[in-house]
């Protein structure tokens, strides 16, 4: 990638890092950040207590030719009072088909001990060594062999004493009396971890209506009368592949529709619960869905059915008032998230001044709406409505024999 | 506030489809009448919106933006939409009610053609929905046009400009159905379009609207029992078949 000025810098990669998290949170199988996945996967080797191999976190480039693998690998068994035969193993020791990248982060997470040689101070095994203490809160022991050149100078005293470090070298064979304790702070930094992680990153609280419309929308892009083509792969070549798809995308809308009028009921909320943004938004949902639903569904007797109740419950919310007051309070938000009273004087037009004087005569409904529930609960949404509406019509008096 | 404004003209889009849907189903003239109101309405609310959000939007930026585009697509599509709406209503209609009916309809598809103009030209859009449409309710309107000089020179403008798109990388179902339309209307078989359509699937909304025109054009008696009254059909079997009309 090629960056312009420093200012550039920091603005690409501010943008990238936001639309690397808005993709992670919005699609499921966003793999930009594979280790983040891998990390979530359930062990897929069972192996467990004695015969699990030790894992062994270390640099490839010099390990293997000066013997050092061997004297570490023999060290680390009578470390741990292993026979001769256990296994100390590296990802490239393996032999499986799976991914290297999901073995390893799978063994750095699930394997009871693992040592880490960070001799060479390489970045990646300062990583992979990150990921085995936020994930796994004890078994970790690290090795170093100052006697390398470039091994003792890097790394401050502070991290050397946190990784409370077990020094080696080549000449002397063992280092097993070394392996007793482990670094005290190692647990904290999961304990950590665990206690501050968002849940929202994991997509655990994400709500259940929207996810199931989420897939169905993968079918097909959210412009559905233009976009009109079968996105997966093969599901418009294949007609009867295609109609699956389709079913199931449509299944998919009817069970959003199903839970969303079952678990939050939106078409029971009154026209005060509204002023509540959850409420508000479970309506939103709930209106966008009938919507997209009485357009999808065909004849037969199982759409009928779901036709005759999104008709009952959009009767419900239309009798309540509170489609209505929904309306009204959407517009008052667009109202707010382009306020009329900012824009320049030279740019307002005629049709502007028609527009917010129509958006004027809207508030004053949702004012009378407000003072009809009678109910403390409104008194500031009302003074908030009240207040702009008068801005409106100052701004609307001001310009309306300037604008062009 | 671009995603809310097409989030919720979406919506309204949706319901204005459905009831559209609804009355082209219906056998109760009177309840047929109040749903082709109902979505006329929505259709027009809808457009609304969306010429004040595109005020906003140039308000806001000197330069045509991806946000103006974005704007700009929802709205050449609802005219095209609503334009649909009127010839769909005028063909329940007779004599000068209908003509009268179609003659709104071409206007929205005049208002729609220019939207989608200025994106074929500004936002690189591959869309020849309107620009065939209008030539299609004038047809509706007068079937003798289909002799005309004119007229033909007009098909092959909408030809020259869906062929332009084809190569330019344009592959979806309604370039398929505009090409095979425009190539009979020309008086051309259109058979490589007609076998990319049997080859694929695309979503109910499809194949009923397009079989919609198709029925429309045949209903008026054009071709007169000729080569393009048999394309037509042809077309039109096709639609019904893969789209599982009744």
């Amino acid at each position: 990638m090629v960056f312009g000025t420093e200012k550039d810098r920091g603005e690409i990669l501010k943008k990238t890092v936001a639309a690397a998290l808005a993709q992670s949170g919005a699609l499921p199988r966003y793999l930009d950040l594979p280790v983040y996945d891998y990390v979530r996967q359930d062990r897929f080797e069972e192996t467990a207590g004695e015969a699990q191999p030790i894992l062994l976190l270390r640099a490839f480039q010099n390990y293997e030719g000066s013997g050092r693998l061997n004297t570490v690998e023999t060290g680390i068994r009578k470390a741990f009072g292993l026979g001769g035969d256990a296994r100390v193993e590296s990802v490239i020791d393996q032999q499986s088909p799976r991914l290297a990248g999901q073995r390893l982060y799978e063994a750095i997470r699930h394997w009871r001990r693992c040592v880490v040689d960070v001799t060479w101070w390489r970045a990646n095994v300062m990583f992979e060594l990150g990921v085995r203490l936020a994930t796994h809160p004890q078994g970790t022991f690290c090795l170093l062999d100052e006697t390398v050149l470039a091994a003792g100078p890097v790394g401050s005293v502070k991290l050397k004493e946190f990784l409370a470090l077990k020094g080696y070298n080549l000449k002397a064979y063992g280092f097993e009396h070394k392996f007793k304790t482990e670094a005290a702070g190692f647990g904290r930094i999961h304990d950590t971890a665990a206690q501050h992680f968002r849940t929202a990153q994991d997509g655990y609280d994400h709500l259940v209506d929207a996810e199931l419309v989420a897939e169905a929308e993968a079918t097909q892009r959210k412009n559905a009368q233009e976009q009109v083509d079968i996105a997966p792969l093969y599901g418009s070549k294949n007609t009867a592949f295609g109609n699956v798809i389709l079913s199931s995308a449509l299944e998919k809308r009817c069970a959003a529709w199903c839970y969303l009028v079952e678990r939050e009921r939106p078409h029971k909320l009154r026209p005060i619960d509204l002023l509540d943004e959850r409420c508000a938004d479970s309506f939103r949902r709930f209106r966008r869905l009938s919507s997209r639903l009485k357009l999808d569904l065909t004849r037969g007797a199982r759409d009928d059915h779901m036709r005759e109740r999104i008709a009952e419950a959009e009767k419900d919310a239309v009798g309540s008032g509170a489609t209505a007051m929904a309306d009204l309070l959407e517009l008052w938000a667009r109202i707010r998230a382009t306020p009329p009273w900012l824009v320049e004087p030279p740019k307002v037009t005629q049709a502007d001044c028609n527009d917010w004087q129509d958006d004027a005569d809207q508030l004053k409904i949702l004012e009378a709406r407000l003072e009809e529930l009678n109910n403390q609960a409104c008194q500031l949404v009302l003074q908030g409505v009240r207040s702009d509406r008068k801005r409106i019509e100052g701004t609307v008096e001001r310009l309306k024999g300037s604008a062009k | 506030m671009i995603q809310e404004l097409t989030e919720s003209v979406d919506q309204l889009r949706d319901e204005a489809q459905a009831a559209r849907k609804a009355a082209r189903q219906s056998a109760d003239p009177a309840k047929r009448e109040q749903l082709f109101a109902s979505a006329r309405e929505k259709f027009e609310s809808a457009i609304r919106h969306l010429e004040r959000g595109l005020r906003n939007v140039r308000r806001d930026q000197k330069e045509r933006s991806s946000d103006a585009c974005a704007v700009l697509e929802r709205l050449s599509q609802t005219y095209g939409s609503l334009g649909g709406t009127l010839r769909d209503f005028a063909l329940t209609k007779a004599d000068q009610e209908r003509q009268k009916m179609l003659a709104e309809a071409r206007s929205q598809y005049e208002q729609g053609n220019t939207y989608e103009d200025e994106r074929r030209k500004h936002c690189g859009a591959l869309d020849t929905y309107n620009m065939l449409q209008l030539l299609v309710v004038e047809l509706l309107g007068n079937a003798a046009l289909i002799n005309d000089h004119e007229f033909e020179t007009k098909l092959r403008g909408v030809q020259k400009e869906l062929e332009r798109q084809v190569n330019a990388g344009r592959n979806d179902s309604w370039a398929l159905a505009d090409l095979a339309l425009v190539s009979f209307l020309l008086g051309s078989p259109a058979d490589h379009a007609l076998v990319d359509i049997e080859q694929r699937n695309a979503h109910a909304s499809f194949y009923e609207a397009t079989h919609t025109v198709i029925t429309n054009l045949l209903n008026e008696g054009l071709g007169g029992g000729g080569d393009l009254t048999k394309h037509l059909e042809e077309f039109q079997r096709l639609l019904k078949r893969k789209g599982g009309l009744a």
